[in-house]
């Protein structure tokens, strides 16, 4: 028989890393947010849940995470409607809507540096695209900022949705449109009562999945408005970047990640539990 | 060429016996097939032999050697597989060369087989191309050439002719009967075919729930099956299997009752004695006088035959009978068995002997 | 074959409509790209009045956006490469070898999706720091060679792998390490294509953890070196030299995508997405 055992040989070239850059700093993180510790190298001192105190007292916290949900609440509907869309309208075996596909996808491989220079010239209030239509300027309106940056998120990656659901689409049966035809059903009634029906699985799997990603936003917000104006736009990353790199918090920050990884395992959780029995159908 | 001996081989799975003291002798030279319902053993104990399941425990020997501890690639085995197991990304030279680099075979040793195996079974054309553009029964030859290529002291077939198309697998059949003329080789050959192992083994091993239930040569089990299993397991349409009574024992002659019908065997047995009597369908024949009545409920006209099937109460007796037969469905018939042609089984389903 | 749906001409125009908007932002940079920097003081208009390439001859002679480039080229396809030989053989040996402890280990490495980077970024940065490696390639490279998703889809390939292949090797004396290297790897390569292109994309992108490690300008990746030219281009003559800029950085990535773009879409709607 063959030895089992050189299967740890196999995997020890992945774990080793893996323990070392996964594993350890998880466990690291949830140490350092025990401790008062100024990553300056002056102050280490064990507060325990003291930090999670501080900020569940935090205004500037709360404030972050009102504003990574009211985005994540603009941006996902946004992009799921406009996904779906898409691929309602660009599903058939045109040759000119394979082209088209490609277009709306494309912008999704792009950096979030390029999509947010991009979207910076074309909202800029003086020379912009939309300069001579709109005269404010939007990045730096106090109700235009976060939208802009929806659109702006939107733009970049409605691909993602958009291939999803043209994937979902694929998966329903030929058979089920042609006895929908015999039945006379109208283009209308074939929409309501079986495509989106039958798309139902998909849906939630992408609204989970636009979930986890959109909730982790960042450098839009970073590079667009830098949070501003007024903090309108300061979310949840952006506020863990604040406090570790420019207050030099760690222990604090911390905390902050930690919440945000409970946040987002829940709801990975959840998105394998809707993933793993789509596969079998 | 070697012979294969397995001695009280158990395979268990947690609390599940798969294999339950298998024992076994293989001459050199024969071509042992293996047979039994799906679930029986037979690819277990096939992939025993070959060393891709561990035993739990038994012995098996391969021309002589203890094989149970070596490694698959070292018994000395080749074994075809159900679905081929090409590597589909290499061309069918590359298939047959890859076992022999592996032991170090020299270069022209390689060609020299690969070349010999290509003329044996007419692959010379194939041997450049990958296994995506051949066709099943060239796949199926490319895997046999895999097998003969390490000049094996034990060639182990699983199932292969069942990926191919039905007019495929008879040609195969031939020719894997030919190819082991030819070679010579012992054989072990799976398959859930009775016709199969039928026309091609020179040895049936019947199994059922990982017991051995016999082995002889396709006649021997078809004309004196040991049990209920056997006789059932071979032939096409199964032997009809009758409760029976003993009414008459009349010293070296018995009557007995089976299916409202009493029939006659040459054989001593008490009165009372509850058996099971089996006839195969082609002894059975049609006579105004038969003993069987029943009414026919389906006819299955097969040109040459023709298969009758008729019902008395709850026994459901099959015909068959050469060429067309003049009776239609809802008739009253009778059939009469041939002379001597009646096995016998005990309540437990052993053969006691023909009548 | 019965009435096909035939298209309607008004949805075709509309749709095409949409996506000629959807790429008017490339389209108008592009343009800006190739006007003189002077003229874009005045007008920044969609069809060029002036059409120069000076933009791009200074983007090499000025700038430092070569050497960004070949940092990021260097980091994500040592990315690439290790993520490849790493989950490969991971993948392989979780959907093949039951070695001990291997179902324990395999839900480990799967929780270790769910987490975010954000999560293990200031412990790395603490490592890194202590160890004095912040600024380096490999601060770029270790932390991303271990993340989970490649060790996922290559085990999910490898497990539909015919396992009678394997017994095959298994009966051709091929040992384990030479049944991976000349059976496995070379049937993985669908597989291998589709992981690397989209760890080559994810490397060539990655933002926080660089933007973190490299903070001196000559380590900039092409990423962070676009991400710090932001904000300035408003005041400065330098509007077209930006553009050519973005679209300059852009072009691996486009013609990644150009290439290989059947097997992205194809890996978002397979393993990826699901």
């Amino acid at each position: 028989m063959r030895s089992n055992r050189i299967g740890l040989l196999f995997v020890a070239p992945f774990l080793l890393p893996f323990l070392i850059f996964v594993v350890y700093p998880l466990l690291r993180s949830v140490w350092f947010s025990l401790h008062k510790w100024d990553l300056l190298g002056t102050e280490k001192a064990f507060v325990g849940v003291g930090n999670y105190r501080l900020l569940a007292a935090d205004p500037f916290f709360w404030s972050a995470l009102r504003n990574t949900l009211l985005f994540t609440f603009m941006a996902v509907p946004a992009l799921v409607i406009t996904g779906l869309a898409l691929a309602l309208v660009l599903e058939r075996p045109l040759r000119l809507y394979a082209g088209l596909r490609a277009v709306f996808f494309a912008s999704s491989v792009f950096s979030v540096s390029v999509v947010t220079l991009i979207w910076q010239v074309v909202l800029d209030p003086r020379r912009g695209l939309l300069a001579k239509a709109v005269e404010v300027d939007v990045l730096s309106n106090r109700w235009l900022a976060m939208p802009a940056i929806v659109v702006t998120t939107v733009w970049w990656g409605v691909g993602f949705p958009m291939v999803l659901f043209l994937a979902g689409l694929q998966q329903i049966p030929r058979a089920v449109y042609e006895a929908a035809q015999l039945d006379h059903a109208s283009r209308w009634a074939v929409l309501r009562r079986i495509t989106l029906p039958a798309l139902a699985r998909t849906t939630l799997l992408v609204v989970v999945m636009e979930f986890i990603m959109q909730f982790q936003i960042f450098g839009q917000v970073l590079l667009l408005t830098g949070g501003g104006p007024s903090s309108s736009t300061r979310v949840l990353v952006m506020y863990l970047y604040e406090s570790a790199f420019r207050d030099w918090q760690l222990g604090y920050a911390s905390a902050v990640a930690n919440l945000l990884f409970i946040a987002m395992a829940v709801a990975s959780f959840f998105q394998l539990r809707l993933g793993a029995p789509r596969e079998a159908t | 060429m070697a012979d294969l001996v397995l001695t009280d081989v158990e395979k268990h799975y947690g609390d599940v016996a798969a294999l339950r003291g298998v024992s076994l002798d293989v001459e050199s030279g024969d071509f042992v097939a293996f047979v039994g319902p799906s679930g029986c053993g037979k690819s277990t104990l096939l992939r025993s032999i070959a060393g891709l399941e561990s035993i739990t425990s038994g012995e098996i020997r391969i021309g002589g050697e203890r094989a149970d501890l070596k490694a698959p690639g070292d018994r000395g085995v080749a074994m075809v597989f159900q679905a081929f197991a090409l590597y589909p990304h290499m061309t069918a030279r590359e298939n047959l060369a890859f076992g022999l680099r592996n032991i170090g075979l020299p270069k022209d040793e390689i060609a020299r087989r690969i070349g010999e195996a290509a003329r044996i079974l007419k692959i010379e054309p194939l041997l450049e191309r990958r296994p995506g553009a051949m066709s099943g029964g060239q796949r199926q030859r490319i895997a046999i050439g895999r097998a003969i290529v390490k000049e094996p002291k034990l060639f182990l077939f699983d199932e292969p002719l069942s990926s191919l198309d039905a007019a495929l697998r008879v040609e195969m059949r031939s020719e894997i009967v030919r190819l082991h003329q030819r070679l010579g080789s012992t054989m072990v050959y799976v398959t859930h075919d009775q016709v199969e192992a039928m026309t091609m083994a020179t040895h049936i091993v019947v199994l059922n729930a990982g017991r051995v239930e016999q082995v002889g040569t396709p006649l021997e089990l078809y004309r004196s099956p040991c049990n209920v299993f056997v006789a059932r397991f071979l032939g096409s349409p199964p032997m009809n299997v009758l409760p029976a009574e003993v009414e008459k024992n009349g010293g070296a002659r018995a009557e007995l009752r089976a299916a409202d019908a009493t029939i006659a065997v040459d054989r001593a047995i008490p009165v009372g004695t509850r058996l099971f009597v089996g006839v195969r369908p082609e002894d059975l024949h049609l006579a105004d006088d038969g003993p069987f009545r029943g009414e026919v409920q389906v006819v299955e006209r097969l040109g040459h035959r023709s298969l009758v099937h008729l019902s008395r109460g709850d026994q459901t007796l099959v015909a068959e009978c050469p060429g067309d037969v003049p009776v239609h469905v809802g008739e009253q018939i009778a059939v009469a068995p041939r002379e001597r042609s009646f096995h016998l089984f005990d309540e437990a389903g052993l053969a006691i002997g023909g009548g | 074959m019965g009435k096909k749906l035939r298209p309607v001409p008004v949805e075709v125009i509309a749709i095409t409509l949409v996506a000629v908007l959807w790429m008017l932002p490339m389209l108008w940079i592009t343009a800006l790209s190739l006007q003189p920097n002077r003229a874009l003081l005045r007008a920044t208009p969609l069809i060029p009045t002036q059409v120069t390439g000076e933009n791009y001859a200074r983007l090499f002679a000025v700038s430092e956006v070569p050497r960004w480039l070949l940092n990021s080229a260097i980091v994500a396809l040592a990315i690439t490469l290790l993520t490849l030989i790493l989950s490969s053989l991971a993948g392989y040996a979780f959907a093949r070898i039951a070695f001990p402890g291997r179902k324990a280990v395999f839900a480990l490495v799967m929780a270790g999706m769910m987490i975010p980077e954000q999560a293990l970024l200031l412990p790395w940065h603490e490592m890194f720091a202590s160890t004095h490696l912040h600024n380096t390639h490999a601060a770029l490279v270790l932390p991303r060679i271990s993340g989970a998703f490649g060790v996922f889809l290559m085990t999910q390939f490898f497990k539909g792998i015919p396992r009678e292949i394997e017994e095959a090797a298994e009966l051709d004396n091929a040992g384990r390490f030479r049944t991976f290297i000349t059976i496995m790897l070379p049937l993985a390569r669908p597989a291998l294509t589709t992981l690397g292109i989209f760890t080559f994309l994810g490397a060539w992108n990655d933002f926080f953890w660089p933007m973190v490690s490299a903070t001196r300008t000559e380590m900039y990746t092409i990423t962070i070196g676009l991400a710090s030219l932001q904000g300035n281009f408003a005041q400065s003559e330098g509007l077209g030299f930006l553009m050519a800029t973005v679209i300059f950085a852009s072009l691996p990535v486009i013609v990644l995508y150009v290439i290989f773009q059947r097997h992205i879409v194809r890996g978002v709607a397979g393993g990826l997405g699901a």
